[in-house]
C-alpha cells in the first residue's frame, strides 16, 4: 500500500507582520466604541435592505400568481424561490429581522431538491412568502413574539409533514 | 503593550453577487480601518480581481451561480491566480447546512461565517485570520489551512515530513 505523504506548512506570517502591531488599529477583543460603530453601518443599511427584501417578495408573489395562471413552471418557480428565499435567509437576521431569515429558512429548506408541487405543498409555499410579507409589513424585527413563534412552528410542522 | 490590528494596508477582496450584502461586509471593513476593498459580483468578476490586483484576504459567497464559491477557492488554492495560495479565505453564505461548511472545509476554506451574521462574529473572525494565522497542510488530496482546531492524542504512523 502506498501512503500519501503530506506537509504541513508553518502560518504565513507576513499579513500578521505587516498588520499586527501594539500602536495603531482595532483591539484584538471588539471593543464598546468600535461596537456601536460597527452596528451604526448596519443601522444605516437597514433601510435598503428593507426596500430590496420587499421586492424579493413582490416578485415572489407575482411569481406565484403566474404559475397559478399557468404562465410558469413549478422547475422555474421552485428554482426562483430557492434563488430568493436564500437571499432573504442572509439578508434579514443581518439588519435585525431574525424571524424572517427564520421563515425563510423553512422555505429553503423545503424547496431544496424539489422538482415538483402538488396543491398542499404549493399552499405552503404560498403560506410563508405571506407570512414574510407580514413581517416586512408589520415591520416585526428581532425573534418576534408568541405570535410570530406559532406561525414559524406551524410552517414547520407543515413543512415535515408534506415534504 | 496589548496587541493591535492594523487594517489600513491589508487588500481585501468580496466577492457576493447580492450588492447589498457586499456592500455591507465593505463598509463594515471600511469602518474597522480598512481602505482597501475590492468588490466583485460574480465568479469571473472575483478571478479577474485576483489576477490584476494585489489581494490579502478573500470573503466569498459559497452562492454564485452558475460558478460556485468552493471553485473559487479552489483555484485560489491551486494557484491559480496571482494571490498567495495561503492567503486567508473567509466564507460568508446562507448555505450555511453542515454538508456546506464541511465542502468548504475540505476546499480549503480559513473561517465560515453564516448568513445572517452578526458584527460580532464578523469582526471576531476578521481579526482572527489576520492576527493569528493557521499552519497549512499540502497534500495530494488537500491543500489548506490544518483541519485540526482540538489537539487530540494520536498513536497512529506519522505520515508526514
Amino acid at each position: 500500500m502506498t501512503v500519501a505523504k503530506s506537509k504541513l506548512l508553518p502560518p504565513a506570517e507576513d499579513l500578521t507582520q505587516r498588520a499586527v502591531n501594539s500602536t495603531t488599529g482595532m483591539d484584538l477583543r471588539l471593543s464598546p466604541g468600535v461596537l456601536r460603530r460597527l452596528e451604526e453601518v448596519v443601522n444605516q443599511s437597514r433601510e435598503r435592505f428593507v426596500v430590496d427584501l420587499a421586492a424579493r417578495l413582490r416578485k415572489l408573489r407575482a411569481s406565484t400568481q403566474a404559475r397559478t395562471d399557468g404562465q410558469m413552471s413549478d422547475v422555474d418557480l421552485l428554482k426562483l424561490v430557492f434563488e430568493e428565499s436564500l437571499q432573504i435567509k442572509g439578508m434579514g437576521g443581518t439588519i435585525g429581522y431574525q424571524v424572517l431569515s427564520l421563515i425563510a429558512t423553512t422555505l429553503n429548506d423545503f424547496v431544496t431538491e424539489r422538482q415538483t408541487l402538488g396543491r398542499i405543498q404549493f399552499e405552503i409555499l404560498q403560506l410563508h412568502i405571506d407570512a414574510m410579507y407580514v413581517v416586512i409589513a408589520d415591520r416585526i424585527t428581532d425573534n418576534g413574539g408568541i405570535l410570530e413563534d406559532q406561525v414559524l412552528s406551524g410552517l414547520r410542522t407543515a413543512v415535515r409533514k408534506f415534504s | 503593550m496589548a496587541e493591535k490590528v492594523d487594517f489600513g494596508g491589508v487588500h481585501f477582496l468580496i466577492v457576493d453577487g447580492n450588492a447589498l450584502s457586499a456592500d455591507l461586509a465593505r463598509d463594515l471593513l471600511l469602518t474597522m480601518g480598512a481602505e482597501t476593498v475590492f468588490v466583485a459580483h460574480s465568479f469571473d468578476d472575483g478571478i479577474d480581481v485576483l489576477g490584476s490586483d494585489s489581494v490579502d484576504v478573500l470573503l466569498t459567497e459559497l452562492h454564485l451561480p452558475p460558478r460556485s464559491g468552493l471553485e473559487l477557492i479552489r483555484t485560489v488554492r491551486d494557484g491559480k491566480t496571482r494571490a498567495h495560495k495561503q492567503m486567508p479565505i473567509l466564507v460568508m453564505s446562507a448555505m450555511s447546512a453542515k454538508e456546506h461548511v464541511f465542502e468548504a472545509r475540505d476546499a480549503g476554506v480559513t473561517e465560515f461565517i453564516a448568513k445572517p451574521y452578526g458584527v460580532e462574529g464578523f469582526y471576531r473572525r476578521m481579526v482572527g485570520i489576520v492576527a493569528r494565522p493557521r499552519a497549512f497542510v499540502d497534500s495530494n488530496e488537500y491543500f489548506g489551512p490544518d483541519r485540526r482546531r482540538r489537539q487530540v492524542p494520536f498513536n497512529g504512523p506519522d505520515r508526514r515530513d
